[in-house]
């Protein structure tokens, strides 16, 4: 597939027909340059100074394109206009202003030499006198191109920007050339195209000197246009209902830039997110050129914000970028602008304020950034990297289906790349008061799976979480996992499929003192559980203590464990937190208690009967052994609590 | 109605380009001709150099002999010269002919000079020596030859303080060279019968003399002429319809169907400073965001307009006032405070009252030069009432968004 990737977008040497299928969008870019030009035809025979156009757009915007497009349309005007569109970059130039001039002259005399004609030359005597033999010598070609006076030369300049700084870097050679530009009558109208800036610095000569046209990213639909476009070209069926919907993933995650939608659109005909996911590494890899000079274009401050932006995290405000780069918004203002004059970054008004958040337009090129300059540990999968791509190619259902189709596979870390994204596109879309109860919604959504497969699934979900967390920052890490767990406990309870849940409570609680001490675990609760309502947390209470006591039991006898039921059971119906830290004491003296395996299961029994709600008077009346049971649960821990002196103070009430 | 006007954003323009602004020009003529010479400096691409091509055009048709120099790119004045002498060998072949005449008979310059100088157009001086090192006798030969000129001859130079000051930042030989031309154009202001001449530029020519320790008197016989915004209903004194006839006629130029009175209303209210390149920038963009109707055009002008405005316009000021940084403190207060507090009066402030409000140790005429300086970067302009009386005021409304923004007012 990589292969196919990368065929070089080269506009010089596409066919006319292609150019114009392939035509999209920009009609008021192209109006106004061919606007411009029929300007200058009308100054023909005039003293007045003909117009000069600087098309403005970041790499791969289709700059190169619309200097064909526009190279067509002069063809209509026959022997009245001269189009020259020169290479895109011109090393034959080097060090000699002069050199640009007699290139043109060639182009007009004789194009059919020019590659010789033109080639370098030693830059040696007067600069200056140079200068004034070429513009004479290319006036006097301009003369015999048009003998009647009545034609127009529009000299195409790719990379203007690049000439300028290595070419007419000097200010007294970037003053002829203005000074040749604007003089009176002239006959050559300069249309350059450019990344970076070329008459905005007030200090140099050519200080808004053009007229300046900025090339916009591609909308949606233009994006849509230029694939029916192009599929229609290459003979290609329409695009289906479910390609659409991925060019709108394509749109934004390149942020409208052409060339990057143009390679990206391959995709569109592959449903596989593996091979969507080596593309895109492909492209970054491959591209590495492109997004350098794409980033070496800028400022150096503009780079440093560009950094801070991506490593720090996007989107982000300018205020809070000032303050993660240590310094006010005021100053970080002009290399701020830049990036957005340079199309590197968009902004969105954030939700419930007026201010606008930004982040990098091209996605692929903070992959790029990101696999380049360290973002990515060596040797991770390549979806890891690109969960931005992921969110916008799938849809949130489909995210979860993915992440579920590879958890069945055992490719766990591919599923948490697919979990990865989906919680970001969850924690995007969905409004913070909003989120837990979203979240809990979408594990039961989980609970239809096999329970080991879950399982597995809910391990990665753990790194998936803990990635969300740190984006979010809106939960307590510890809190949210226990909330977690809790919600598959739960659901096991409910179908009375004890052995899925007591799995499950071992995870619980393997996290948990992965993490902290059992005693701290305990108290973490006591502190939570008295800000909240203790009847509405019953089944919580009864399903995270039975864990923790299961867990502390797992690796001595099951007698202990069962012990641990028992403790947790009773917990289910002991009001206050005290009372919990009381009978976390009692765990050793229980653990001499013998109780038989039969009991066990009763046990575990009346725990769900209890947090299913059900009063130990009723169950007596359906089961009676049951019953007894859990009257003796009910009493023993209490009793024997009551009888040990109450002197351990290995917890302080506050 | 004034004609239909073409889109040129960029460069001086002329002819079917050119929006006619008939008071600035004739008070521009009357200065002319009134004083030795007009100094028309201002902040870039507020339209000097498309008056100049106007003037040249104007005072042609007047039967003066016009030699227009634009000093972009010359690096020395020997070059400047022969521009001078392409000129004249263009424009003025009377002129010509004296100077062949007279270097035949020798001249007291070097025989490679007269030679080169007897090719006649296009001649570059070349090697280390140059007029410049017989000055004294070239310009007084140039002087002679345009004294006996059957036209008044009329110098316009552009760009002329960017040229000296290239020259002042090289050697000292290079320094003396920019003080020998500025003695000689002097010298022919202060003539009995003067040689007239129009000098422009974009950055003022008192600041950079007192920046390199040049004496002003330089400067003598020099009235500065401002370069104003297009007149509205808020400018002062001019046109009150000039910048809506602007707007109109440059929309009927572009043929823009829908375009209505409003659509003018709301760009001359959101544009804000009304220089034609800003206005023309602004249709511009308008036309490439597909026109949008009045109620919408305000978002392109904040998301397009205004940053060019900004870019173009108060960075400028920025750069004009650090170049103040090497004055000394007692100069640099009563700028300060002289342009704070000609952009806090409601109204134009008289010399007189400008005085009175900034207290300084400085006396008059040192005020009047501060001010003249304020005045050639652009931060203000001035008027003269019927007793000819100063009076002054922000050169356009970027001065004081670009005061307060500096923070200058804040300054103890």
């Amino acid at each position: 597939m990589n292969g196919a990737v990368i065929e070089t977008f080269n506009t010089h040497r596409m066919s006319e027909a292609a150019i114009k299928a392939l035509d999209t969008g920009r009609e008021a870019e192209q109006q106004a340059i061919k606007a411009a030009i029929e300007r200058n035809l009308d100054r023909i025979g005039s003293t007045s100074t003909p117009e000069h156009v600087a098309l403005y757009g970041p790499r791969g915007f289709g700059k190169s394109f619309m200097t064909r497009l526009i190279e067509i349309w002069a063809q209509q005007h026959g022997t009245r206009l001269r189009y020259l569109l020169l290479p895109e970059e011109q090393h034959n130039l080097a060090r000699s202003p002069d050199a640009l001039l007699r290139y043109f002259e060639q182009l007009l005399l004789h194009p059919e030499k020019a590659w010789e004609q033109a080639a370098f030359t030693w830059p040696s005597g007067d600069a200056s006198a140079r200068w004034s033999d070429a513009v004479k010598q290319l006036d006097a070609a301009i003369d015999q191109t048009f003998p009647d006076g009545q034609g127009l030369v529009v000299a195409v300049v790719e990379n203007f920007d690049m000439l300028l700084r290595d070419v007419f870097g000097e200010a007294s050679a970037e003053e002829r050339l203005r000074k040749w530009m604007t003089r009176k009558a002239n006959r050559i109208m300069l249309f350059v195209t450019a990344t970076g800036t070329v008459d905005i610095d007030y200090d140099r000569p050519l200080f808004r000197a053009f007229t300046d046209i900025r090339l916009p990213a591609w909308s949606e639909a233009e994006c849509l246009e230029y694939f029916h476009a192009r599929r229609k070209l290459e003979g290609k069926p329409e695009l289906t209902a479910e390609q659409i919907g991925r060019v709108r993933a394509i749109t934004l995650f390149t942020g409208g830039n052409p060339r990057m939608s143009q390679l990206l659109g391959q995709v569109l005909d592959d449903n596989d997110a593996l091979r969507a996911a080596e593309l895109l590494n492909a492209l970054a890899d491959k591209l590495a050129d492109y997004y350098r000079r794409r980033i070496d274009d800028l400022p150096q401050l503009s780079r440093g914000l560009l950094d801070a932006l991506i490593r720090g995290g996007e989107p982000c405000t300018p205020t809070e970028l000032a303050k993660r780069v240590g310094t006010e918004q005021s100053k970080i203002a002009r290399p701020f602008a830049l990036l957005r004059d340079h199309d590197i970054i968009v902004g969105q008004p954030a939700t419930g304020s007026s201010e606008i958040r930004y982040r990098v337009a091209d996605r692929v090129m903070v992959h790029f950034y990101r696999l380049r300059y360290g973002g990515v540990a060596p040797g991770a999968i390549s979806l890891a990297a690109i969960v931005d791509f992921l969110q916008l190619y799938f849809d949130q259902s489909e995210l979860l289906e993915e992440a579920k189709k590879f958890a069945e596979k055992g490719m766990h870390l591919e599923s948490e790349a697919f979990q990865a994204a989906y919680f970001q596109l969850w924690d995007t879309n969905t409004e913070k008061s909003e989120k837990k109860a979203s979240y809990i919604r979408e594990i039961h959504k989980l609970s239809k799976m096999e329970t080991e497969k879950l399982l597995d699934l809910f391990k990665d979900r753990i790194a998936a979480i803990e990635s969300k967390m740190r984006i979010t920052g809106i939960f307590n890490k510890e809190a949210h996992i226990i909330d977690l767990f809790h919600q598959f406990a739960v659901i096991f309870q409910r179908k009375r499929d004890f052995p899925k849940y007591f799995a499950v409570a071992q995870r619980e609680i393997e996290f948990q003192l992965s993490v902290k001490s059992f005693h701290d675990v305990l108290y973490f609760f006591w502190i939570r559980d008295e800000k909240i309502s203790l009847g509405l947390e019953v089944g919580w209470r009864l399903s995270i203590f039975h864990s923790i006591i299961n867990s502390v039991f797992s690796k001595s006898t099951p007698k202990e464990q069962i012990y641990g039921l028992l403790f947790i059971t009773v917990l289910g119906f002991i009001a206050t937190s005290n009372d919990y830290l009381e009978i976390s004491k009692a765990a050793d003296f229980l653990s001499d208690k013998e109780i038989p395996e039969q009991l066990k299961n009763l046990m575990v029994a009346a725990q769900a009967a209890l947090s299913a709600g059900k009063t130990s008077e009723s169950l007596e009346r359906v089961d009676p052994d049951f019953a007894k049971v859990l009257r003796l649960v009910w009493d023993l821990p209490l009793s024997n609590i009551q009888g040990r002196e109450r002197s351990g103070k290995r917890f302080s009430r506050r | 109605m004034r004609p239909p006007l073409r889109m040129n954003l960029g460069n001086p323009v002329t002819e079917d380009d050119r929006f006619d602004r008939p008071e600035l020009q004739r008070e521009l003529l009357s200065t002319i001709q009134h004083a030795p010479g007009v100094a028309m400096f201002g902040l870039r691409r507020i339209g000097k150099s498309s008056l100049l091509r106007w003037v040249e055009r104007e005072l042609t048709g007047q039967q003066h002999t016009v030699l227009l120099i634009d000093a972009q790119g010359i690096q020395s004045l020997d070059q400047l010269m022969a521009e001078l002498l392409d000129q004249i060998a263009a424009k003025a072949t009377g002129v010509h002919r004296v100077l062949l005449e007279t270097f035949n008979q020798g001249a007291g310059l070097p025989k490679r000079l007269l030679d080169a100088f007897a090719k006649g157009k296009g001649v570059t001086l070349k090697g280390s020596e140059g007029i410049s090192d017989y000055w004294e006798s070239f310009a007084g030969l140039l002087e002679s030859a345009f004294d006996r000129h059957d036209k008044p001859v009329v110098l316009l130079i552009d760009e002329l303080p960017f040229f000296c000051k290239r020259l002042l930042d090289k050697t000292p030989s290079e320094r003396e060279a920019a003080i020998q031309l500025l003695v000689t154009l002097r010298t022919w202001r202060q003539k009995a019968k003067p040689i007239k001449m129009i000098l422009t530029g974009s950055i003022g020519l008192r600041a950079l003399l007192r920046q390199h320790g040049i004496d002003q008197y330089h400067l003598a016989g020099l009235s500065n002429f401002d370069t104003p915004p297009l007149g509205g209903p808020v400018a002062v004194g001019l046109l009150h319809t000039e910048a809506p006839d602007f707007v109109d006629a440059l929309a009927r130029g572009q043929k823009l169907q829908g375009w209505t009175p409003e659509h003018t209303t709301v760009l001359l209210e959101e544009c804000g400073v009304w220089y034609p390149l800003a206005l023309q920038h602004a249709v511009h963009q308008l036309v490439l965001a597909g026109l949008p109707d009045p109620h919408h055009m305000r978002a392109v002008f904040s998301e397009q307009v205004r940053a060019m405005l900004n870019e173009t316009f108060l960075v400028q000021f920025d750069a004009r006032w650090r170049v103040y940084k090497a004055l000394d403190t007692v100069e640099q207060t009563a700028l300060r405070n002289l342009l704070g507090a000609t952009v806090k009066a409601a109204q134009p402030i008289s010399d007189l009252a400008l005085v009175k409000a900034i207290r300084t140790r400085l006396e008059g005429p040192q005020i009047s030069e501060l001010l003249e300086t304020l005045r050639e970067d652009g931060f203000v302009a001035c008027r003269l009432n019927r007793d000819h009386e100063r009076f002054w005021h922000p050169s356009s409304p970027l001065v004081p968004v670009w005061w307060q923004r500096s923070g200058l007012g804040r300054k103890r």
